[in-house]
């Protein structure tokens, strides 16, 4: 090896080391920073935060809101266009994405399907509310009735009378084409379906009157911020009347719905909507394995281990009021038969879920633990603890990791070789030492490398190619010997507290944190601390915070720029 | 004793199962034992059929015929065996012109079989001679095989049987192992589950005292796209008592052995015969090899209630399938009373069962009790 080509890996071992280390340095900084601000009350940030935001409604929140507006007997077939990760979200993708012309052909072969559902024989009569005097012709006043009832739940605010009107005179005159008074009606509420203010969630500003020059959302924007982050779906009606009260443009109005969201069932949805979101649980859906190495594996196996962790995510946040941490180290899980086989526990129920808790010996404990964690992260034939190790960083701790360098000789930690090392410690041992790879690969694989206990599917083993699995490791200074002390050196992490507070907040604003808004999180940060880290708390606190309604006005978006390093677009 | 009464009591196995439960609360040897402490293995079966070398020289006189004299059906028998036959089926189906020869063999005059010759036999020496001279109690005379590994006195005479039937055959030139396919295909199809249990195991190699427990299931048994056992499904053990069985036994050198007792399990043939049925089996003995990675596998033998045997093969049989498989029912049913070497009737001295020898194969299994009571198979790595 000459000098110059030294130099050369030397310099790029440097740049890819200094580009990790960097990125973790600089978020590790923002966790230590927020845990050691004194918490204080919320600095007022009216004013600030983003602005007015269009944010196209997901698939969930599209079937969801269909479901509570007409019932869930309405069909909802087929696919949607696919959502965009952006900074680590879906949620702050939402704000970004436009509907395409395939796209909205969907959207209208779904509204026109949903419409003349809801006017069909079978239901009309639940639905409609009213009966047509003759039914080949035009009924205004039924028209009417029925439009500005569905007007006002699908577009989350009641429509001008302009607009009603021209709903009403669309329905008329085509039912006076097709001779059919439902025919009609239903090409009117196709159109309510198709429309931006269904199909977008709209931020509306007004004049703030307690703050002259500035604005704020108005009433229904507020209420659909809420309903969307509380319930992940459309405000239900007593919201809406709510708002239509200006009742949540007070301290007192606004805690009281808050509140009664928060003890509703439907919290659950929320929550699950907010993790299925930061767990990138839509990839759960082209999960692959291998066959033969993994038999166990099938699609209703990855259902349920999706399913899995949203129960005990929820059980454990919302039912136990459990502390948030402590999801690093649960033992406590729910269990199908489907999922028994492959963690290899006995399951009394024949048909659905019942609580399971994982013994000392099982080496399970915490979320990455589970096979929705383990199986999602890796190769269709393998496991893969660089992906693991990462996903923990990013999804876990928000710590972006940069991508490999384009010049990276993978053939020299091929497992085929005829000198191929025993385990997979073996092969990244060989990375780690590898200058170019060093930087990255030490951040990651410590984490994946406690995790090795499982295999590609998540089921659990104590050898590989008959060595025993080293899963000793460190994570930030913190050393463990296996998975449990991985959890531990998780849930006393800043890096993950601060994760999920950043992230909640991204979810619930859809966009990344503007830098005039770091001194919220902090004390957001401190706030949930101080709380217990109970994620019920955490919500109420951003749901009433004036933070999460302000609205910036004016000169573009110069505080806008991210905060988080996680996830480059 | 209970046998002689309820054969007296129950008669023909066309009533027979009517004295089901009966027989069950008296003849079931329900072990009420204590649960013995120590670990459990819990199995699934993934096969569970007869075991059979299929041997060149099996049946020297060639295999069963179906249709002997052409397609006529054998002559009704006289008027002493027809009343066997139910006066109101008998009167219908001599309108339409004939009696179900599977339904009642008894009806039909015995038209002499082709039965196994052969020399070599899976199965275990069950009434403990090696010479067909030498008749030991409760059984009666019959010839003896040579164990595929050479143990003398193996006692199968079901093969001489089956083993001579076309369609039983892996080696037949026309639907062959058609009968095992049926078989397995009803347990992929989660028709029929058994499941095995191991309680009170101190040592996996050597334990002079375990309990083993044969359940039927209603849950179906897993299978792969390699149509392999899934291994580690939890499985409900049947509420229904009929379907419970414990023996002793103890564990030599990995290897599962017990000591004889009946049992009595759920069985299904298949689409062909439509009807779950007992697999009742008398003197039943396991020897089943534990293996390192959780499988097991292994003999089950014992004499198989003729009335049972028959019920589970052949009496479902619609008309054109013994035709098409390669037998007369008639002729197996006197084949195998003729062949019958256990469990004699005290008062005919004729014997009430037949030497049979199945082959497990079974992979780890969590069984579930009733009332929630849980056993599971060691979480050693199956992989």
């Amino acid at each position: 090896m000459t000098v110059a080509t030294s130099m050369i890996i030397l310099r790029y071992a440097l740049r890819s080391w200094w580009k990790c280390s960097l990125s973790i340095f600089a978020a590790m900084l923002v966790s230590s920073c927020a845990v050691q601000e004194t918490a204080s009350p919320p600095p007022s940030l009216t004013g600030e935060g983003g602005p007015p935001s269009v944010r196209r409604l997901t698939e969930v929140q599209y079937r969801q809101s269909i479901a509570d507006i007409f019932g869930a007997e309405i069909k909802i077939p087929g696919p949607f266009e696919p959502d965009i990760r952006r900074n680590g979200l879906l949620a702050v993708g939402t704000s970004e994405v436009a509907v395409t012309r395939a796209g909205f052909e969907r959207y209208d072969a779904l509204a026109r399907n949903i419409a003349a559902q809801v006017t069909d024989k079978e239901n009309r009569a639940r639905l409609l509310g009213c009966v047509p005097e003759n039914s080949t012709t035009a009924d205004a006043a039924c028209t009417t009735q029925v439009l500005k009832h569905y007007g006002r739940l699908l577009h989350r605010r009641p429509l001008d009378p302009e607009r009603l009107a021209a709903y009403v005179q669309t329905a008329a005159a085509e039912t006076r084409r097709l001779g059919d008074y439902y025919a009609g009606l239903s090409f009117a509420l196709a159109g309510m379906l198709v429309a931006p203010e269904f199909l977008f969630r709209i931020d509306f500003a007004e004049p703030d009157p307690a703050n002259p020059g500035r604005e704020r959302l108005d009433g229904y924007s507020k209420a659909s911020r809420l309903s969307f982050l509380l319930w992940n779906t459309t405000p239900d009606d007593a919201l809406l009347a709510a708002a239509g009260r200006g009742e949540l443009d007070s301290k007192s109005g606004l805690a009281a719905h808050v509140d009664r969201m928060l003890t509703s069932p439907r919290l659950t949805d929320g929550v699950r909507a907010f993790f299925s979101d930061m767990l990138e649980f839509e990839d759960i859906e082209t999960v692959s394995k291998d066959g033969t190495i993994f038999p166990r594996f099938s699609r209703s196996v990855m259902n349920d281990a999706e399913e899995q962790t949203l129960r005990t995510i929820t059980d454990h946040l919302i039912s136990r009021n459990g502390d948030y941490r402590d999801l690093f180290t649960t033992r406590h899980t729910f269990m199908t038969r489907n999922l028994g086989i492959v963690y290899r526990v006995p399951v009394a129920a024949e048909e659905g879920w019942e609580p399971y808790e994982f013994s000392e010996d099982d080496g399970r404990a915490g979320l990455m633990t589970q096979i929705s964690f383990l199986a999602l992260h890796g190769p269709p034939g393998r496991s893969s603890p660089t992906l693991r190790g990462m996903a923990v960083r990013e999804l876990l701790m928000c710590q972006h990791v940069p991508s490999p360098p384009g010049n990276v000789d993978f053939s020299e930690f091929e497992a085929s070789s005829e000198a191929s090392p025993v385990t997979v410690r073996d092969r990244l041992t060989a990375h780690r030492e590898n200058p170019v790879c060093a930087g990255c690969h030490k951040i990651m694989d410590p984490i994946g490398l406690a995790l090795e206990n499982f295999d590609g599917l998540g089921q659990y083993r104590e050898t590989e190619n008959g060595s025993k699995i080293d899963t000793s490791g460190e994570l930030d200074g913190y050393t463990y010997q296996d998975v449990t002390g991985l959890g531990e050196a998780l849930r006393e992490s800043p890096a993950t507290v601060s994760c999920l507070v950043n992230n909640a907040y991204r979810y619930a604003a859809g966009r990344s944190v503007s830098n005039a808004e770091k001194q919220w999180l902090n004390w957001l940060e401190d706030n949930f601390a101080q709380n217990g880290y109970r994620l019920p708390n955490l919500l109420r606190e951003i749901a009433t915070s004036d933070t999460f309604f302000a609205v910036s006005t004016g000169g573009g978006d110069t505080n806008h720029a991210a905060l988080s390093e996680t996830g480059a677009d | 004793m209970t046998t002689s009464i309820l054969k007296s009591a129950c008669g023909s196995f066309r009533v027979y199962s009517l004295c089901a439960a009966a027989a069950v609360l008296m003849c079931a040897p329900m072990d009420v034992r204590a649960e013995p402490s120590g670990k459990t293995k819990g199995f699934v079966l993934s096969h569970f059929w007869y075991a059979m070398p299929f041997e060149p020289d099996d049946c020297p006189e060639g295999l069963a015929v179906a249709l002997p004299g052409g397609i006529n059906p054998p002559k009704l028998y006289d008027a002493g065996r027809e009343g066997d036959v139910p006066p109101h089926l008998r009167t219908r189906q001599r309108a339409v012109g004939e009696i179900d020869q599977c339904k009642f063999p008894q009806a039909f005059e015995d038209p002499i079989m082709r039965t196994g010759k052969g020399r070599v036999a899976y199965g275990l020496n069950l009434d403990g001679t090696t010479s067909a001279d030498d008749v030991a109690p409760n059984t009666c005379k019959h010839e003896n095989y040579t164990g595929v590994d050479g143990t003398p006195g193996v006692d199968n005479q079901l093969y001489r049987v089956l083993g001579c039937i076309n369609a039983y055959r892996a080696d037949a030139k026309f639907q062959q192992h058609v009968i095992r396919d049926f078989i397995a295909s009803a347990r992929q199809d989660g028709q029929v589950t058994t499941l095995m249990e191991v309680t009170g195991i101190d040592d996996a190699m050597n334990d002079d005292e375990v309990e083993v427990g044969f359940y039927s299931s209603t849950n179906p048994t897993l299978y792969d796209a390699e149509r392999k056992g899934v291994p580690y499904a939890s499985l409900t053990v049947s509420d229904n008592p009929r379907w419970q069985n414990k023996v002793r036994g103890k564990i030599v050198d990995g290897v599962v052995v017990t000591e004889p007792g009946d049992i009595r399990l759920d069985h299904y043939q298949g689409q062909a015969l439509p009807k779950h049925v007992d697999m009742y089996m008398r003197g039943a003995r396991l020897r089943l090899e534990l293996h390192e990675d959780g499988t097991a596998t292994g003999e089950l033998a014992g004499y198989n209630d003729l009335e049972s045997v028959y019920n589970m093969e052949f009496a479902q049989a619609p008309p054109v399938l013994p035709k098409s498989w390669g037998y007369k029912c008639p002729a197996v049913y006197e084949a195998i009373h003729r062949l019958a070497d256990g469990y004699p009737d005290p008062e005919t001295g004729k014997c009430t069962a037949i030497s049979t020898a199945y082959r497990i194969e079974a992979v780890p299994a969590f069984l579930i009790h009733q009332k929630d009571r849980l056993s599971g198979t060691e979480t050693a790595s199956a992989e």
